[in-house]
């Protein structure tokens, strides 16, 4: 046997056990806390690369999606004339729900603890939606805690080292929210889809009220993971599925996943 | 005029060479390939991750490894990617070893394939890079389906593969220049 053929042979049986390893020990694994402490040693780099070079990012994103962008602007112009007259509705609206609130003692449950993170790096490869975020488990940050932007829902924390975290995004095909309809509480499960940035609503039934614009918001019923009225997506197209047994609705994240600088991390109720 | 032996030996990085061919200390080649692992690994998962065209980025491990391939041989590239990967796997969900895995093929691949080259055509570089990216990533997402990731059965996955190869090839001529002036002349050149 050649040089080549054992040294070959030597690193295939090497990353085949590495794979099988890592595979049945899991996050919580040997390969898992190796993989955490190195990620944990190369963020403080990534972080100043990131730094260093990310207005050549954001020229080569703006380069790129000039088109959206100007469509995106357009279309924003028109929201805000549009949430303008709306929000003087919400603030009458939201006087009465807190008035109402009151009178039926409520907690408000959205009224969390929360951590504020920076993003470090965006998802590593084409094929997952994931994040890294400054914060880890010395911030008391935990595997399951929520993460939202100013907007909605990001996603929720997959990994912890002690300064560093992993987010999956609410887009990532392994992720799936419970949700429910703001306007008509239609309840299902927001679920991701390998690499679009879109989601779908899983298990809503036929007859279904649920409109093209609706807003769909966590509904809190998925064993406590994700507090209740977390705004997640608006509904982009309602169809009818094939087998008529239930409807296929997409979603548009309300977060702009893309552009995502800051976060905050609530403490998931346990 | 230079013995064969003495002028393979001049240009030599590989880590799996006698020590006769070495020219430089194994510490130094050694030190040079982590170096290189390193940065590509800082780059790929900082700012080349965030070049993204239709949700799809590029993939510029695959590239230098067919590039280290095709300058220092297949017993270079073999150990590199397979470093490479590993770095990268730190950062993925799939499981460590699968980026390894595919790297590590993939410059056995091209260190065979540049072995059988008479001589350099000005294509050569862009359809090795076009062709490592496809067939790595494409070995990459056959491997993680094998081990439980079937999410990766989709259309996007297919697009994924075609547009990061295709933006492989078109970066993979700067991507061997760089890989040149790091390492030395092509291996084509020292046999």
């Amino acid at each position: 046997m050649t040089v080549r053929k054992r040294v070959l042979f030597l690193l295939l049986i090497t990353a085949i056990t590495l794979i099988t390893i890592d595979v049945r020990g899991g996050t919580s694994g040997p390969i898992g806390a190796v993989r955490s402490s190195v990620r944990e040693v190369i963020s403080p780099l990534q972080r100043g690369i990131s730094a260093v070079v990310s207005p050549v990012g954001s020229f080569v994103d703006g380069v790129t999606n000039a088109s959206d962008l100007k469509r995106e602007n357009q279309k924003l112009r028109k929201e805000i004339t549009q949430v303008r007259t709306e929000n003087k509705t919400l603030e009458a609206a939201a006087n009465e729900n807190q008035r109402l609130r009151k009178l039926l003692n409520l907690v408000d449950e959205i009224d969390v603890d929360s951590v504020t993170a920076r993003i470090i790096t965006g998802s590593p490869s084409n094929f997952e939606t994931s994040i890294q975020v400054n914060r880890g488990s010395n911030s008391d940050v935990k595997v399951g805690d929520p993460v939202v932007d100013g907007d909605g829902l990001v996603g929720r924390v997959i990994e912890v080292s002690p300064n560093r975290a992993t987010v999956l995004l609410i887009v990532d095909s392994t992720s799936g929210v419970g949700v429910r309809t703001s306007r008509s509480e239609v309840v299902g499960i927001a679920q991701g889809s390998s690499g679009s940035r879109f989601l779908s609503m899983q298990f809503v039934d036929p007859d279904a009220d649920v409109k093209k614009g609706d807003t769909v918001v966590t509904s809190g019923l998925q064993d406590g993971l994700f507090p209740p009225n977390i705004p997640v997506a608006t509904i982009r197209s309602v169809k009818k599925d094939s087998s008529g047994l239930s409807k296929n609705v997409q979603l548009d994240p309300i977060v702009d996943l893309d552009r995502l600088s800051v976060v905050s991390i609530l403490k998931a109720r346990r | 005029m230079d013995s064969p032996s003495r002028s393979r030996s001049r240009f030599t990085l590989d880590p799996l060479a006698s020590r006769d061919d070495m020219d430089r200390s194994p510490i130094l080649r050694w030190g040079a390939i982590a170096f290189l692992v390193l940065i590509g690994l800082l780059l790929e998962t900082t700012i080349f991750s965030s070049w993204r065209l239709f949700n799809a980025a590029p993939t510029f491990g695959y590239v230098a490894v067919a590039g280290v391939a095709y300058y220092a041989g297949a017993n270079t590239a073999m150990v590199f990617g397979f470093f490479a990967g590993l770095g990268s796997d730190i950062f993925y969900r799939t499981p460590l070893g699968v980026t390894a895995l595919s790297m590590m093929l993939c410059g056995v691949l091209v260190g065979v394939i540049q072995t059988g080259m008479m001589r350099p055509t000005p294509l050569a570089v862009p359809l090795l890079g076009l062709m490592v990216s496809l067939i790595g990533n494409t070995v990459y997402i056959l491997i993680s389906i094998i081990v439980g990731f079937e999410s990766l059965v989709s259309i996007h996955s297919f697009y994924a593969v075609l547009l990061t190869s295709l933006m492989n090839m078109v970066a993979s001529p700067f991507i061997f220049l760089f890989i040149k002036q790091f390492i030395g002349a092509p291996a084509w050149k020292n046999r």
